[in-house]
């Protein structure tokens, strides 16, 4: 440092203690020197208070930013709460799909089921259709026979007249038969028409809802399975965000150890500062005369001796041997 | 529960590196700035672990351990010293008036962290 250059230029000066006024005219030069080393000292602790605050949000910040996105993925490996992470969203949607989709597809097997008992009905209605028709030929064959016996009745004679009745009767009868098979054949005709458009539909209808359910179900699985692929890709980013943010941590811890440079410094300076006020007043004491000097000179080496903390400082004295380099670090439990 | 820690020193970058690495670790942390306000912290407040400076001005801190191993409630109390000093001859005054370990500045966060697991139950 300049002014410690300056200083001891100017106590190794051939002509400074030859004068006491010239000394006490150099004095207030100390003042300033230990001013500038006392405000250099506080601005490299506030340097070094401002870069550790510094490092504290970084820190904290990193590790919020990890917890954070682990959260927000969710599984077993994140705060371990239930629910809203990604991963438990693809487990739900997934199982909640998978039940919407049996759904689907037992919706599809009622239809084909119904396609079925319609495709029985229609069978009944043919075999209802064929006994209508056999009781139309019972109906004719019973008109015939009343015929007949009508027929036979006016060849008997009075004797007949009763037979005629039945014949009558009969003849009645088959008629009424007929006129009932018909409008049973027009109802179960329409029915059957119906039945049968409402089968093919039903049947078309069964058909492509079956086909797009299984259409449906490949479509989902395809975008479940791609957006549990992106979530197992953000976990394995998440993990590289972890590890950097732990390596992160090591070279911030790395770097405190260097910053506990500024409180070894201030305390040098400290001890440098209390030797300057030291020289300062004894230089104005020095008009005094030499043997006063010599005195005080030795009392103020004594007392800076005795202020030192560090072997290095007594090192730098001549006042100690250092055989190994400080690393600080030493730990020793009693 | 997190543990509390009181951390006295005079300087405060030592302070706040302390505390950051203590912090880190899951501690509460206490802070004084010399040893009388480190015994007027502990007056409102209790501790499970004390780290301490040696050379401070008011009250230095071999003169705070003896204070605090006569308080009945702090006699065992875990103390570390964290000092620049590693001359032997202070190591034992730190031991005799009470200290429970000695480090030497600049100390590793990792390595601190590590010794306060050891002298704390």
């Amino acid at each position: 440092m300049r002014w410690l250059r300056f200083l001891s230029g100017l106590l190794h000066a051939p002509g400074v203690y030859r004068s006491g006024i010239e000394a006490k005219a150099h004095a207030p030069i100390l003042t300033v020197l230990r001013r500038q080393l006392g405000e250099a000292v506080s601005d490299v602790e506030q340097a070094v208070v401002t870069v550790c605050e510094s490092f504290a949000g970084i820190t904290q910040r990193a590790r919020e930013t990890v917890a954070r996105a682990g959260a927000l993925l969710g599984g077993a490996e994140s705060d371990g709460k239930e629910g809203a992470g990604v991963e438990q969203l693809v487990v739900q949607a997934r199982a909640t799909f998978e039940h919407l989709l049996e759904r689907m597809e037992r919706g599809s097997e009622l239809s084909l089921e119904v396609v079925r008992r319609m495709e029985e009905l229609e069978a009944s209605t043919r075999e209802v259709s064929k006994a209508i028709a056999e009781i139309d030929a019972i109906a004719f064959r019973n008109k015939i026979l009343s015929l007949n016996a009508k027929i036979e009745a006016v060849h008997v004679g009075e004797l007949g007249a009763g037979f005629g009745v039945v014949a009558d009767e009969i003849s009645n009868q088959a008629r009424r038969s007929t006129e009932l098979t018909e409008q049973i054949s027009a109802v179960v005709s329409t029915l059957r028409a119906s039945v049968d458009q409402t089968t093919d539909r039903l049947r078309q209808f069964a058909v492509a809802d079956r086909d797009r359910v299984a259409a449906s179900r490949a479509e989902v699985k395809a975008t479940l399975d791609a957006l549990e692929n992106a979530h197992w890709a953000m976990r394995a980013g998440l993990a590289d965000t972890a590890e950097r943010s732990e390596m992160l941590a090591a070279e911030i811890a790395h770097a405190v150890v260097g910053l506990q440079f500024q409180d070894r410094m201030s305390q040098r300076i400290g001890h440098v500062t209390e030797a300057l006020e030291a020289m300062e007043n004894a230089l104005a004491v020095r008009g005094r005369g030499s043997i006063d000097q010599d005195r005080r000179r030795q009392e103020i080496a004594g007392r800076l001796e005795s202020s030192y903390t560090m072997d290095a400082e007594r090192a730098a004295a001549g006042s100690a041997c250092v055989t190994a380099p400080e690393s600080g670090g030493e730990v020793e439990l009693f | 529960m997190a543990k509390t820690a009181l951390i006295v020193d005079d300087a405060a970058t030592i302070r706040q590196m302390v505390a950051f690495t203590l912090s880190q670790a899951g501690f509460d942390v206490v802070e004084a700035t010399h040893g009388r306000h480190a015994l007027q912290q502990l007056d409102a407040r209790r501790v499970d672990i004390v780290i301490t400076d040696l050379n401070m001005p008011v009250m230095d801190g071999l003169t705070f351990i003896r204070e605090l191993r006569a308080r009945p409630e702090t006699r065992f109390t875990p103390v570390l010293m964290l000092t620049t000093e590693s001359q032997a001859e202070k190591k034992q005054q730190g031991k005799a008036a009470g200290a429970t370990g000695w480090i030497v500045k600049p100390f590793h966060p990792e390595k601190l962290i590590d010794v306060i697991g050891k002298v704390l139950p």
